[in-house]
């Protein structure tokens, strides 16, 4: 493949908003204890691998130039129970229709969406999104998100092993 | 008899925050225009009453995630004032440093993604990007290192939490500031490409009589310090603010109107207030490009701030290398004093216009606040150019007047979140 397989997990230290973050983490470690290329910095290279926290998904701008395939893990509110867990192929209209956090800046669809016309985005693009409770400041994620991190997790590793060949 | 016509425009796109524009017209003539702000007042004036003073800067930052730098600068300048610290001239220069990022992110953004494509035909930047790439990802890259510069010396692009009363909490490294200098060579070239770009766009034929306020320096573009001036040739000191100014309530708005004292008259601040007032304290190369691009001032056309948002950012550019190139981390990073009882307040240049603070402290603690934001000040300078651009348009259709005036409203880039949050427009003809 031509470019890395890219991971960016959007979040805060905030609550359920936690949840990217947790699941970039976890796939660093994971990453780490696999083998292979020590991480630098928020980035950790394994085989064509790298993991990326946002803080906001207009983030992605500055990573996706050299992605060949994109996953995105975000905390979303409005599509489920809390705790559930979505997985979306963009483009989908649905991943436009969730809650956006606030409106200082681009929110996810509308970053994916310019990414495209810009021709700056991977021709796969997986959004994983993370039912998340109502968000208190920087508190601690509610126990049915923290219950399903390491599920979803596991899920992505699996999903992101074939592209980078592990 | 003439029919009483009504166009609202029930969601002003391309706006930070929520609002709405009421147009009731009887023929041809303009009855009324109302800016409607309907957020819940957000009281943060009363939140503040009984924080301790280092809480505030965080706590006013929280106002808008745009120019949280601008509510960060105007709330420690008016509590040191009030604690009657001075800060060196070291943490002044960092705190312009920090005030040049965010100028340069909301500039960046508004230039190429909320208003551009309103001279060029497009719904929005996103469906700009599919025809003008080069210049979408100009904008994003310019806006992507005022975010760095705001990552690095306020610890996080949005609300960042490294300002204090008194100077910084943790003054960044030299290696961190020196890092970022090929980057902002890049910016200020490209900065220069923008405004060339912005300078060519159509501009309606708009020029109003308005009177222009800005806080304006001897020495500098002024950002943090100096007297609020106005084009009448008047100026006054921040503690004068609240003689020569007011805030009124109106009954359509949960935001108060800022006008002028003694008629309680309109006023515009913004860029294009400053550019008007400081452009022979513009950085050399935002000079020069004024002057290549012939960006006359006077100019009191709305429509053609954009290109005063242009200069400013190239300003912005060439001030940060300046001081990326030279920077030595200030010791300390942070003055201190007694916590005795005083009042103070400031006024310093958003990238929206002027913001107004003043507070009241006893014990460490605050007593009062008041805090002016710049949409406030412009929202009836926004009504009274609608009433005079409107009767051009009103004889088309009701989208076409409601798209017109939408574009007018986002010239001015209002905040209403600041200033209270999205507009939506009612045109009533008869």
């Amino acid at each position: 493949m031509d470019g890395a397989a890219l991971f960016v997990g959007v979040g805060s230290p905030h609550g359920d908003d936690r949840a990217g973050w947790l699941v970039a983490d976890a796939l660093s470690n994971r990453a780490r204890a696999g083998c292979f290329t020590p991480p630098t910095d928020a980035r950790a290279g394994c085989r064509g691998l790298v993991i990326h926290k946002a803080s906001t998904p207009a983030d992605l701008f500055d990573w996706l130039d050299d992605a060949a395939t994109l996953i995105v893990c975000d905390a979303v509110r409005g599509a489920g129970p809390i705790g559930s867990l979505h997985r979306w192929i963009w483009p989908d209209a649905r991943i436009g229709r969730l809650r956006a956090s606030g409106s200082h800046d681009l929110c996810l669809s509308e970053v994916l969406e310019m990414a495209g016309r810009l021709d700056r985005l991977p021709a796969h693009v997986v959004v994983w999104g993370i039912e998340a409770s109502p968000v208190a400041p920087v508190s601690e994620v509610s126990p049915e998100v923290g219950q399903v991190l390491p599920v979803v997790a596991e899920k992505i590793w699996s999903e992101l092993s074939p592209a980078i060949d592990i | 008899m003439a029919k009483t016509r009504t166009i609202r425009v029930s969601a002003l796109s391309r706006v930070e925050g929520e609002g709405g524009l009421l147009i009731r017209t009887k023929g041809n003539a303009v009855e009324e225009v109302q800016l409607h702000i309907f957020e819940p007042p957000r009281l943060f004036e009363a939140l503040l009453r009984g924080r301790s003073v280092e809480e505030v800067p965080d706590i006013t930052a929280r106002i808008c995630g745009i120019c949280p730098v601008a509510y960060q600068m105007s709330s420690v300048h008016a509590l040191e004032a009030a604690l009657e610290l001075t800060i060196t001239p070291e943490i002044r220069r960092l705190r312009r440093l920090l005030y040049c990022g965010e100028w340069i992110e909301s500039h960046s953004l508004h230039v190429h993604l909320l208003n551009a494509p309103d001279f060029l035909g497009y719904e929005s930047g996103i469906a700009l990007a599919q025809d003008h790439r080069q210049e979408v990802n100009r904008g994003l890259r310019l806006k992507k290192h005022g975010n760095q510069l705001l990552e690095v010396l306020g610890g996080r692009a949005i609300h960042p939490i490294n300002v204090a009363v008194g100077g910084f909490y943790r003054a960044p490294r030299r290696d961190e500031l020196a890092a970022l200098v090929p980057d902002f060579e890049w910016g200020l070239a490209a900065a220069v490409e923008t405004t060339r770009w912005v300078a060519g766009f159509d501009f309606p034929d708009f020029e109003r009589d308005c009177e222009l306020l800005a806080v304006t320096h001897p020495d500098e573009y002024a950002m943090n310090e100096g007297r609020i001036a106005s084009t009448t040739g008047e100026s006054w000191t921040a503690a004068e603010f609240q003689s020569a100014f007011a805030e009124e309530q109106v009954a359509h708005s949960t935001a108060l109107h800022a006008v002028r004292q003694p008629k309680r008259t309109s006023y515009l601040t913004g860029p294009l207030a400053r550019v008007n007032l400081s452009r022979d304290r513009l950085s050399p190369t935002a000079r020069r490009t004024a002057d290549a691009i012939k960006f006359d001032t006077p100019c009191r056309n709305p429509f053609k701030a954009i290109i005063a948002r242009g200069l400013e950012v190239i300003n912005a550019f060439e001030e940060s290398l300046e001081i990326l190139r030279s920077y030595e981390p200030p010791a300390p990073c942070r003055v201190s004093g007694d916590k005795h009882a005083g009042a103070g307040c400031a006024a310093t240049e958003a990238p929206r216009g002027m913001l107004y603070h003043r507070y009241a402290v006893d014990d460490g603690k605050v007593t009062s606040a008041t805090i002016v934001p710049p949409t406030s000040q412009n929202q009836r300078q926004i009504e009274n150019d609608l009433r005079v651009y409107l009767p051009d348009l009103i004889s088309g259709d009701d989208a076409a007047v409601a798209s017109a005036c939408e574009r007018l409203v986002r010239s001015y880039d209002p905040c209403i979140s600041c200033s209270t949050h999205f507009l939506k427009v009612t045109l009533e003809r008869g």
